[in-house]
C-alpha cells in the first residue's frame, strides 16, 4: 500500500492539531485559563477529552489485542474499568463545589495543608512521567508500521507537535484537538468493526469460526484450545476478578486527569453529562474490540512471524482494506496515543508549576507559574522522546506502577474527604504515605504471589483503614475547610 | 445463551454504570435546585 497517502494523512491530522494550539493560544490568558480553562468548558470539548483521554493507544491495540490472545474473558478489563468510572459522577457531585486551579489543591482546601498538596502533586507527577513515555512509544512504532519509515522519526514528529499545542493552548488546546481525536479514533473504531462483521460475514459466524480455532495467536506461543475463545477462561474467577477490579478501578474512578475536566467544566452539570455521553461511545467503542479482536483472529487465526498479537487492527487494515480507510484507522491510533499524551503531560506541568513550585515559592507570580508550566511541558516531552528513543528499562518498570499510584494516592483522599466530615489531614497524610509504601513494595517483592492479593488493592486498604483510625483519635481540619463540602 | 453474547451484554451494561449514576445525580441536583 502506498505509505505516502499514509503520511499524508497523519500529517494533515498534525497539522490540524498544530492549528487548533494557535487559536486556542488566543483565549490563554491566565493560569488558571491554562490549566482549567478558566471553568468554562462546553459539553462537546469537555466529553471529547474524556472519552478521547480514555481510549489511549494501549487499549487501541492491546485491548483488541488481548481479544484476539485470550478471546472474550478479556472484556472482563473494560467492565473494571467503566466500574470504576461509576464513581467519577459520585466524585463530581461534590468535587466541582470549590473551584480549583488543579486537581491537586483539593488537598489545600479540604484539608488545610500546603505541603500534603505539595507531596501529592510530586508523587503524581513522579508516576505520570513513565506513562506518557509508553503512548510516545505506541506513537512512533504505529508511524514505523504505517509508514515504514524510523521509530525516532515518529517519537519526535508526534511529540514537538504535542508539545507545541499544548505549550500554547493549554487545556484548552489539549480539549479541542481531544474532539478530533475522539473522533477520528471513534470513526476508526467502527470502521474496523463494520469491516470485520461484512469480511466474517456476521457475528454468528465470528462465534462459530472462532470456537474451532486451535492454532497459536503468535508464532512460538502455545496453541489455543479449541473453544476456549468464547468461552470463559479458568483464571476468571470471585477472588481474581476481586483483586483485579481492586488494581484497575481505583486509579481509573479517581483519576487526577478526570478530576481536573470536572474542575473545568462550566458547571456540575455539564461535568456530569460529560461522564454520560462519554461512557456511551465508548460502550459503542468497545463493542466494537470485541469485534475486532474475536472476527481478527477468524480472518487471521496466528499472526505472521515478527508480528505481535497487539497489531490485530492495524495488520487487518493493512490486508483488506483501502488505503484512504487504512490511513484514517492509522490517524485514529495515533490520535488516541495523542490524546492521552497531551492531557498527562498537560497535567505534569501544572503539578509541577502551580503546586510544586508555586506551592514551595509562594512569592512567584501568577505569570511566571504560567511561563513555568509551560517551559516545563516541553522539557518533559524532550525527556519523553529523549527515553522513548534511548529507553531506560527502570523507567519502564515504573510505568506498570503509574495505574496504581493514582489509585493509592487519590481514591481514599478524595472520597473520604468529599464524604467523611471526620476524617483529618494527618489521617490522610499517614494513610496515604503508607498506603504508597505498602504498594510499592508488595508489588516489588511479592507481585500477585500472596494468595493472589492484589499490590494496589493492598496499598488502597492500608490508606483506607489508617486514614480513618488516625482521623478518629487527632484534631479535625478547621471548619472553613470542610464547609463548602458539606453544606 | 452463547458466551460472547453474555460477556457483550455485561460489558454494555458496565459502561452504562456511569451513564446511570450520573443521571441519578442530576436529578437530585434537579431536586435540590
Amino acid at each position: 500500500m502506498s505509505s505516502e497517502i499514509i503520511i499524508a494523512t497523519i500529517i494533515v491530522y498534525f497539522i490540524i492539531y498544530g492549528a487548533v494550539g494557535f487559536l486556542a493560544a488566543r483565549k490563554v490568558r491566565t493560569l488558571e485559563d491554562y490549566a482549567v480553562a478558566g471553568h468554562k468548558m462546553g459539553i462537546i470539548a469537555l466529553t471529547g477529552t474524556y472519552f478521547a483521554t480514555f481510549i489511549s493507544a494501549l487499549s487501541f491495540l492491546g485491548g483488541v489485542g488481548g481479544i484476539y490472545r485470550l478471546g472474550i474473558t478479556n472484556v472482563v478489563y473494560p467492565i473494571m474499568w467503566a466500574t470504576g468510572s461509576a464513581l467519577g459522577p459520585v466524585i463530581a457531585y461534590k468535587f466541582r463545589r470549590v473551584l480549583l486551579t488543579t486537581p491537586t489543591e483539593f488537598f489545600e482546601k479540604r484539608y488545610g495543608s500546603r505541603y500534603l498538596r505539595v507531596l501529592i502533586a510530586a508523587i503524581s507527577s513522579v508516576s505520570l512521567i513513565p506513562f506518557f513515555m509508553v503512548q510516545l512509544n505506541a506513537m512512533g512504532a504505529v508511524y514505523m508500521f504505517a509508514t515504514g519509515r524510523s521509530f525516532s522519526e515518529g517519537v519526535i514528529l508526534g511529540g514537538v507537535v504535542v508539545a507545541l499545542y499544548t505549550i500554547l493552548g493549554g487545556i484548552i488546546a489539549v480539549a479541542w484537538t481531544d474532539v478530533i481525536q475522539g473522533f477520528i479514533l471513534t470513526i476508526a473504531a467502527i470502521i474496523g468493526g463494520v469491516a470485520v462483521l461484512q469480511l466474517c460475514g456476521g457475528l454468528d459466524n465470528i462465534i462459530a469460526s472462532a470456537a474451532t480455532i486451535s492454532t497459536p495467536p503468535e508464532v512460538g506461543m502455545a496453541a489455543t484450545k479449541p473453544g476456549s475463545l468464547v468461552a470463559v477462561a479458568s483464571f476468571l474467577t470471585l477472588p481474581w476478578f476481586i483483586a483485579q477490579w481492586f488494581t484497575q478501578a481505583p486509579g481509573t474512578g479517581a483519576h487526577p486527569q478526570y478530576l481536573q475536566r470536572i474542575q473545568a467544566a462550566k458547571d456540575i452539570k455539564l461535568s456530569l453529562r460529560m461522564y454520560i455521553y462519554s461512557w456511551i461511545t465508548l460502550a459503542v467503542i468497545y463493542f466494537c474490540f470485541v469485534i475486532i479482536g474475536l472476527g481478527g483472529r477468524v480472518l487471521v487465526p496466528t499472526m505472521p512471524e515478527g508480528f505481535k498479537s497487539d497489531w490485530i487492527f492495524p495488520y487487518l487494515m493493512l490486508k483488506y482494506m483501502h488505503p484512504v480507510i487504512t490511513g484514517t484507522v492509522f490517524a485514529g491510533i495515533i490520535a488516541a496515543a495523542a490524546s492521552t499524551l497531551d492531557t498527562q503531560v498537560h497535567l505534569t506541568s501544572v503539578f509541577l508549576s502551580v503546586d510544586v513550585i508555586r506551592g514551595l515559592k509562594e512569592e512567584i507570580s501568577e505569570r511566571s507559574a504560567l511561563l513555568i508550566s509551560r517551559i516545563l511541558t516541553g522539557v518533559l516531552v524532550a525527556v519523553g522522546i529523549y527515553y522513548s528513543i534511548y529507553p531506560a528499562p527502570e523507567l519502564l518498570t515504573l510505568g506498570g506502577y503509574t495505574l496504581g499510584l493514582m489509585g493509592v494516592l487519590w481514591f481514599v483522599p478524595v472520597l473520604l474527604g468529599l464524604y467523611w466530615k471526620r476524617v483529618t489531614t494527618i489521617g490522610v497524610a499517614v494513610g496515604t504515605i503508607a498506603g504508597v509504601i505498602v504498594f510499592v513494595v508488595w508489588q516489588t517483592l511479592w507481585g500477585f504471589s500472596i494468595y493472589g492479593l492484589p499490590p494496589v488493592g493492598m496499598g488502597v486498604i492500608t490508606s483506607f483503614l489508617l486514614t480513618v483510625l488516625i482521623s478518629l483519635f487527632t484534631k479535625p481540619p478547621p471548619e472553613e475547610c470542610i464547609k463548602p463540602y458539606f453544606k | 445463551m452463547n458466551t460472547v453474547y453474555v460477556f457483550i451484554v455485561l460489558q454494555t451494561l458496565a459502561c452504562l454504570a456511569p451513564v446511570v449514576v450520573a443521571i441519578v445525580i442530576l436529578r437530585k441536583l434537579k431536586g435540590e435546585g
